[in-house]
């Protein structure tokens, strides 16, 4: 599931557009319902508004469920040290990979999926998802 | 200086008739003061009192037909600490005033949204940053911050990284004047993004349905508030470019020459040809790029894959064009305060020429894919149509406005650059619906690509920046030989150097403000000593236009109203 908010969503659209084709690698369906999506790219910047929509999305995904941190902001906030930007989306879900850049290139986040698909072939432990909890300030939405 | 006199007399002349006489009496209007700025701004200072009898006039007279921005500019240090901006363009004559009034804290102005429904939003941002009330606005809720946030983060005491968490997504809910078509039935509550395909992780739709058919609507937006002018703030000049590119990252390097242009204006500095003619290259290109992904995309929405994957190939052509300039794809900041970042590298502009004989085939292609294509036109013929008064009053720019039937573009009416030695047209639609808002892209693309080519046949020489030290870092190669540390933008703290500086201090205003075409809208950026925001606006007519459509024809018409905004 792609979760576009900025500039890395447009380098998303060149991800799995003709020139670096993630179909090549085995991902290709792009799932706009989290109930149908076991990957959920988080492609650019997420505020503190939109933080408890993210959280909630995730929660909606089902078991078993990954996420990639696609660019400098929503790893760290990237160059928005300010007042309504999320400095970070490991802050609120569990990150399986992150992929640097801003944006990152098509081939960094060619090589972010293979690192997940490598890391599932392999059953790399993953306890920041195991011992993932919803964080104490983001209420449930029900 | 002209119209500043114009507007003097006009005014006097309204205060003495009779019903200008109880709106603006003499002793207020002897409070006016009229003046030009040095880089030729009309600006026009009021007590707060007259803002409503002053806009109703301007609106009236037909002297305004736009209200481009309402923004603040907050003076910690002065008695009434904030100035209301007030930005007004003519379609007709393309004059423009800036009208300033000086608010206290805790005092009030009166809200100019019945006068312009365009002030609607931004009287709401300039609440929401400043903390400044507008008397009599009909929703003076936050715009951009979320429900939770408490301050008013643009003023000069709210410190730039004190980030408040929200704690769960606003609940869905709607203006006080949203109207409810077909009362009485049983509604279904339905919330369309900010997570949606169609509205680009930046837009929320909070709607209120009965079967299909939408029985009211309301917008939030804000969720990619990323506070770029607070960034602005707490960095030099030249350090700001790059938070140009990614106000709207489609189409960066138009975002680097509108802020890079105003700058300029301040410093009272000129370009030299050679970066004039890369900078109406690189325009060129990202208006192309921009219109390839707002068709591409919305052509997925509609169900029509093929555009999407055909036209990025096209995109991917002018990425590789960056590439060689700079070395990145899409965050490119390539301009300088002074000019380019440095010289376009041997044979790009054939290849630039060689890249717009490929694209131009490419848009044929699109043209043959959609325009004719029935299922395309019936899914975008009427939706969204818009009058062309309408669109005014709401504050569209950019294609959308051109799409309504209102030719209105900055390159043509107040030429910058060398845009007044080029031959190129303004195309412009009839009814202003997603049908027409395509054509018009499609045309533009066209009108770009013949700009292209008549530049990069005829590339003038010369050096791509100016060489004044005080404002642009020699090159590498020379700092090598001189390692002495040179006054310039780059160096202590943002105050521009001696030579500026003497130009600023003539300024009385202490704002600058520059325009250009944007792919998709206008930005106006404005630069002022201590720092002001611009906000765009081709979407707050999102709530009123929805009522009583389907679901899926609020969805088509989104695509097209471009909500990407940084």
């Amino acid at each position: 599931m792609p979760y576009g908010t900025a500039c890395c969503g447009i380098e998303l659209m060149s991800v799995m557009g003709p020139k670096y084709d993630l179909a090549r690698f085995g991902a290709e369906v792009v799932r706009f319902s989290p109930r149908q999506a076991d990957l959920l790219i988080v492609a650019g910047t997420i505020t503190e508004k939109m933080a408890p929509i993210l959280v909630h999305i995730y929660e909606q995904m089902l078991d078993p469920k990954y996420v990639i941190s696609m660019g400098a902001c929503a790893s760290s906030g990237g160059f928005y040290r300010s007042y309504h930007v999320l400095q970070g989306i490991d802050k609120v879900v569990p990150v399986d990979v992150f992929v640097p850049g801003c944006p990152p290139t098509p081939e960094a986040v060619l090589d972010g999926i293979m690192t997940l698909q490598r890391m599932i072939a392999e059953h790399t432990p993953r306890p920041w998802r195991e011992n993932w909890k919803r964080p104490a300030f983001i209420k449930s939405p029900l | 200086m002209e119209q500043i006199e114009n507007l003097k007399s006009d005014l006097s002349q309204f205060a003495s008739g009779a019903r200008g006489a109880e709106a603006l009496p003499p002793q207020t209007l002897e409070k006016f003061k009229f003046f030009t700025t040095p880089v030729g701004d009309d600006v026009l200072e009021i007590p707060r009192e007259a803002v409503t009898a002053l806009f109703r006039h301007l609106k009236e007279s037909g002297r305004y037909d736009f209200v481009m921005d309402v923004t603040c500019v907050d003076y910690p240090t002065r008695e009434k600490r904030f100035d209301v901006v007030y930005h007004l363009f003519s379609s007709k004559t393309f004059s423009r005033l800036r009208v300033k009034t000086q608010v206290g804290e805790g005092e009030t102005v009166k809200s100019i949204t019945g006068i312009y429904r365009a002030a609607n939003w931004f009287e709401r941002e300039a609440w929401d940053m400043f903390g400044v009330v507008f008397e009599g606005h009909p929703n003076l809720t936050r715009l951009l911050t979320h429900h939770e946030f408490v301050g008013h983060p643009l003023r000069k005491d709210y410190d730039a990284d004190h980030q408040q968490h929200c704690s769960v997504a606003m609940p869905l809910h709607f203006a006080p004047d949203a109207k409810l078509v077909g009362e009485g039935r049983q509604l279904v509550p339905l919330n369309i993004g900010p997570s949606h395909p169609a509205t680009h992780g930046t837009l929320r739709v909070m709607a209120e349905i009965d079967g299909e058919t939408i029985a009211r609507a309301g917008v939030e937006i804000g969720y990619l508030h990323r506070c770029f002018e607070k960034m602005a703030e707490t960095h030099p000049y030249n350090q700001v470019i790059p938070y140009t590119d990614r106000l709207n990252y489609c189409s960066a390097p138009l975002n680097n020459v509108a802020y890079c242009k105003t700058v300029e204006r301040m410093l009272g500095v000129e370009i030299p040809p050679k970066a004039q003619a890369m900078r109406v290259i690189l325009s060129e290109l990202s208006r192309v790029i921009d219109h390839i992904v707002c068709i591409g995309a919305n052509a997925v929405d509609l169900g029509a894959l093929t555009g999407f994957f055909h036209l990025f190939t096209y995109r991917e052509m002018v990425y590789t064009l960056f590439e060689k300039l700079c070395g990145a794809r899409l965050t490119v900041s390539l301009t300088r305060i002074g000019g380019m970042a440095n010289d376009a590298p041997e044979g790009w502009f054939d290849d630039v020429l060689d890249t717009v004989k490929k694209i131009r085939a490419g848009v044929d292609t699109l043209d043959g894919l959609l325009t004719g294509n029935k299922i395309w036109q019936q899914r975008t013929q009427g939706v969204g149509a818009i009058s062309a008064e309408d669109a005014i009053s709401w504050g569209y720019t950019g294609p959308l406005l051109r799409a309504a039937g209102v030719g209105l573009d900055l390159r043509k009416s107040q030429p910058y650059y060398i845009y007044d030695q080029l031959d190129f047209k303004v195309p412009v639609g009839t009814t202003g619906d997603v049908f027409d808002r395509y054509l018009v892209r499609v045309a533009e693309m066209r009108e770009s690509l013949s700009i292209i080519e008549q530049v990069c046949k005829n590339v003038p020489a010369g050096d791509y920046t100016i060489r004044d030290k005080a404002i642009v870092l020699p090159e590498k190669r020379s700092l090598r030989q001189h390692r002495r540390p040179h006054e310039s933008l780059y160096v202590g703290d943002q105050r521009a150097s001696s030579s500026c500086r003497r130009n600023l201090r003539r300024d009385r205003s202490g704002q600058w403000r520059a325009w250009i075409l944007l792919g998709e809208r206008w930005l106006g950026t404005s630069v002022s000593s201590q720092g002001s925001p611009a906000v765009l606006l081709n979407l707050s007519i999102v709530p009123g236009s929805n009522h009583g459509r389907t679901i899926g024809r609020c969805h088509r018409d989104l695509g097209f109203d471009e909500p990407d905004r940084g």
